[in-house]
């Protein structure tokens, strides 16, 4: 019978051995890892919201006309200037698929955020000293931030940390920060997951499949170091 | 042969003190990867309405509201159940204020009975209403601070749903049962967190490290156990042919 639990363990360990190290070492590096720098918010200044001037917006039943399947019109500032944000498919949460209109509050029309308005958006929550290099929308699932299914902007800057600002395109909304230290730590708990898709998920079929595995080895491991345990106790006895 | 002595020693040793812990890691991990997380998270729990403002209903206007509520911010028009509604936050006390879009009349903080049709119009499972409570200090683990005061509906489902809807805003705010709770159990027995459910403990960094090395003696006996056997078995085989 031991002979057998035995040999078992020892096939499956080399089965799902690397594995076993991936998680210990991934484990172990988000266990040691400095929170607020893999945060990614290093330069992360947050704006606050501001009494809008209501006089000079145009009415809220008048957007209402204009979207009638608006689910809420949130009045919101974008660069301290008003805009109303029309829900049109109302998810269950923000980063699950929404649909969202810009209007400018002021004149009444319909904003899109093109990539110098998202640009100016990133700036605008960013405190540090680095430039602008890139801009790119990312449709979906950003690898900052996989849980993210709306489209956003990238906007990359050239500091010491790579910063990474994410803008949600359809609403403008700051979805966060990201550097170095949080690209790191995400490939880690990448590793951990084992979310090669980086879809921000464990629960696929390789993850099942190889905790399976584990827990038969550290079970039958078990079997085995009472074993041992008690050999060796039995052995100080004499 | 002395490595291949002293990695099988290694590996009994650590394991025989640490190896329980690997039993923990594993069942909690096995838990957590299994159950799906979007329903441990309660998402069908709840039914995702998607209800449309009535233009004609809403008769009171920003300009109105502003001159009650000069300090107002995060001006929201939506619904409450099927009512338009505004709701906005007030910038010098930071409170969230719920009023009709009808004719600006005060609906927050809430009674028991609206909670109770909200939690009700939102829920999406089997059960009934067995408790409703009016949580305004001290929440439970499960409910943020910042959610206070908030309704907390229990429902007699297997589950033991509950649903937690805002006071002040009639929003679902959060949703728990039994199987989230369990989740989060079993979350903290893999942190090794026995305190405040923070990942960066001591006792988890050296389980771990002595686990790093415990795993490593266990490749190192697999390459003894497996790899060399089975060369030894490859240069013995090709000797037999030169010699035929």
């Amino acid at each position: 019978m031991m002979s057998v639990i035995r040999k078992i363990h020892k096939w499956l360990a080399i089965i799902v051995g690397l594995q076993l190290i991936i998680w210990l070492s991934s484990g172990l590096y988000l266990n040691i890892a400095d929170a607020t720098k893999a945060s990614g918010r290093q330069y992360l200044v947050k704006t606050k919201p501001t009494v809008v001037d209501i006089a000079s917006t145009v009415s809220v039943k008048s957007v209402l006309t204009q979207y009638p399947n608006a689910q809420s019109i949130k009045l919101i500032t974008l660069l301290d200037k008003p805009f109303f944000l029309v829900t049109l498919e109302k998810g269950l949460y923000a980063h699950f698929p929404n649909r969202y209109q810009l209007v400018n509050a002021v004149q009444g029309n319909r904003i899109e955020i093109d990539s110098t308005f998202a640009a100016e958006l990133a700036q605008a929550s960013y405190s540090g000293g680095g430039d602008i290099s890139d801009v790119r929308i990312i449709e979906t699932r950003p690898s900052a931030f996989p849980k993210q299914q709306n489209a956003s902007w990238q906007i990359s800057f050239t500091d010491e940390v790579s910063t990474q600002v994410y803008i949600e395109a359809d609403s403008g909304r700051l979805i966060g920060h990201s550097n170095d230290h949080k690209a790191l730590a995400g490939l880690m708990l990448m590793l951990h997951f084992m979310d090669y898709g980086r879809i921000g998920s464990f629960n696929s079929w390789q993850m099942i499949f190889f905790a399976l595995i584990a827990l038969w080895l550290s079970i039958s491991g078990m079997i085995m170091a009472v074993t041992f345990t008690k050999r060796n106790v039995q052995r100080l006895k004499i | 042969m002395k490595y291949h002595k002293l990695s099988r020693q290694l590996h009994q040793w650590l394991m025989a003190l640490i190896g329980l812990q690997f039993v923990i890691w594993s069942i909690t991990g096995v838990y957590m990867v299994v159950m799906d997380i979007d329903y441990i998270h309660g998402d069908s729990l709840i039914e995702n309405h998607q209800i449309t403002i009535d233009a004609t209903k809403v008769n009171y206007t920003l300009p109105a509201l502003i001159n009650a509520y000069p300090d107002a911010i995060e001006i929201e028009l939506g619904n409450l159940l099927e009512q338009a509604v505004y709701r906005f936050k007030r910038k010098n006390s930071g409170n969230r204020v719920m009023v009709s879009a009808i004719d600006g009349s005060l609906l927050s903080p809430l009674t028991q009975d609206t909670a109770q049709e909200i939690a009700e119009f939102y829920y999406a499972g089997g059960g009934t209403i067995s408790a409703i409570n009016l949580i305004a200090q001290t929440p439970p683990f499960e409910l943020s601070a910042r959610h206070l005061p908030s309704w907390q509906i229990i429902f007699d489902d297997n589950e033991s749903s509950v649903l937690y809807v805002s006071a002040l805003t009639g929003n679902i705010v959060t949703k728990r049962h039994q199987y989230w709770r369990m989740f989060d159990w079993m979350f903290r027995f893999h942190v090794m967190d026995y305190q405040d459910s923070e990942i960066d403990n001591q006792l988890l960094f050296w389980i771990a490290l002595f686990g790093l090395i415990a795993a490593f003696s266990g490749a190192a006996l697999a390459y003894f156990r497996v790899y060399k056997p089975y060369q030894h078995k490859r240069k013995v085989s090709a000797n037999n042919r030169v010699s035929i």
